[in-house]
């Protein structure tokens, strides 16, 4: 269900947070489009249509025969499209309980049959992580399940919202892994959001998300400041 | 067309008035607020291809300006683009403009919510200065630029926050909520949108949050109606 743009935009916004951490000056050339596709784990089709927009935006330039080249550019620019770096753990539990139970309720109203299959199969992933005791593929199912589902939106005005949450779930990968006591309930949060999903109990799946999002901050010894009526139903 | 003209005709006066940070080039500070107004106008008509090279020539700039700006108006999905494509204006479906007012909806709750906890003076004072702005664009019937500033004004209401992630997800959908108002020909001209956004400024400013995000909420209540069912007339024509 993945089309081919998510892809595209989805190596936009990494190589965008990429160059704005400085990972390549001006000047640089980026990696070969091999190595660049393998280390993003993408199709090399989808590299090349990743580069021309970056070209668009002029945050770099193709140099035939010669490879990529970073072109100078004004920082802001670039944190335009990863203003998750200044964010802190608070302000991204604020932006997911603001949204995800709206976006998983859209996803609870369009999802196929299949698509419900794929999210319990990387339930399953994380369950046998669990059971395994191995903390690092948990948090991994933890992360690919948020991407997964909310893959499924199909409007195109919350793709950056979850790159960025996405984003922000993986450099707090390391709070994920170190809290194995969290895991469970975790897991048991998540498949009680997919058994709304499946029966397309979209008010449920909102609920569902909600609540995890809160257990979430409790578990990491935040209080969430939101309205006391943003039900987002 | 004579507004255009008119409007246009007075941003060249303004340009040509030694203004501290207008002396020298143009900047994508400068041509962002044009180009977007041109669209807003409709200038640029929705859903028309354009070349850089053509905005360059038209508002005096260099290409590497405009594909800043434009870089920054497809941040805001006002401007789409793609490879081996002409860059192209947004121009969302009923559905979509739909979900744009729902998730401002909850993400304005939200960041009012957050803004009364300690606004500064400076904000609150550049708020004020956004809608008397806007009220004077009113005026003067510049309803593009009306339009924008109403949008600049939700946008500095989410920056005041510190929530950085929140204002970005807001700053993709307040022009695409521009676009929209500026596509449907608004019969009901009466709204006046910053009496609306005055109360707001003084509800933050009290620290009233339980107000403030009432008042937020009316007035996306209001901008709904209006958009859907101008969008709504439009698609039964």
């Amino acid at each position: 269900m993945i089309s081919s743009s998510t892809v595209v935009n989805s190596v936009v916004e990494k190589l965008r947070a990429a160059l704005a951490r400085g990972q390549w000056r001006s000047g640089d050339m980026l990696p070969g489009q091999r190595e660049l596709a393998e280390q993003l784990g993408i199709s090399r089709p989808s590299l090349r249509e990743a580069v021309i927009v970056l070209e668009t935006l002029g945050l770099v330039r193709s140099m035939p025969g010669k490879g990529v080249v970073v072109l100078e550019t004004n920082a802001s620019d670039i944190h335009e499209g990863s203003a998750i770096a200044g964010a802190s753990l608070e302000d991204v539990l604020q932006l997911r309980y603001t949204l995800e139970p709206f976006i998983v309720g859209l996803v609870a109203q369009s999802i196929s049959s299949k698509e419900v299959g794929q999210l319990r199969l990387t339930l399953m992933d994380m369950r046998e992580a669990l059971e395994a005791n191995d903390n690092d593929a948990c948090a991994s199912a933890y992360i690919a399940f948020h991407e997964e589902l909310f893959a499924l939106t199909s409007n195109p005005i919350f793709h950056s919202v979850v790159q960025q949450t996405s984003n922000a779930l993986k450099q707090s990968a390391d709070v994920l892994r170190n809290s194995p006591e969290h895991l469970a309930e975790r897991l048991e949060e998540n498949e009680a959001v997919v058994r709304a999903i499946r029966g397309k109990n979209s008010a449920q799946a909102s609920a569902e998300m909600r609540r995890h999002i809160l257990r979430e901050g409790q578990r990491m010894g935040i209080e969430l400041n939101i309205p006391d009526d943003n039900l987002g139903t | 067309m004579n507004n255009a003209m008119s409007h246009q005709h007075q941003r060249n006066v303004l340009a040509a008035l030694p203004l501290p940070g207008a002396i020298g080039k143009p900047s994508v500070d400068d041509i962002y607020p044009r180009i977007f107004d041109a669209i807003l106008e409709q200038r640029i008509a929705p859903a028309s291809r354009f070349t850089e090279e053509g905005l360059g020539d038209v508002f005096g700039v260099s290409r590497s300006i405009i594909r800043r700006v434009l870089a920054r108006l497809s941040h805001q999905q006002v401007v789409i683009l793609r490879p081996n494509h002409r860059p192209q204006v947004a121009a969302p479906d009923l559905e979509q403009t739909r979900q744009i007012l729902h998730a401002r909806r909850l993400t304005e709750q939200t960041l009012v919510h957050l803004a009364c906890k300690a606004p500064k003076p400076r904000d609150l004072e550049h708020l004020r200065d956004l809608v008397a702005q806007e009220q004077q664009c009113l005026e003067r019937g510049e309803r593009g630029p009306a339009i924008r500033l109403s949008g600049e004004f939700h946008l500095h209401l989410a920056s005041m926050t510190g929530n950085a992630p929140l204002a970005r997800f807001l700053g993709s959908l307040v022009p695409l909520t521009s676009l929209a108002l500026a596509r449907h020909e608004i019969k009901s001209r009466r709204h006046c949108a910053w009496q609306e956004h005055l109360a707001i400024v003084d509800a933050v400013e009290n620290g009233n949050r339980e107000e403030a995000v009432r008042l937020m909420d009316e007035h996306l209540d209001h901008l709904e109606q209006k958009l859907l069912m101008a969008a709504g007339t439009a698609a039964s024509k």
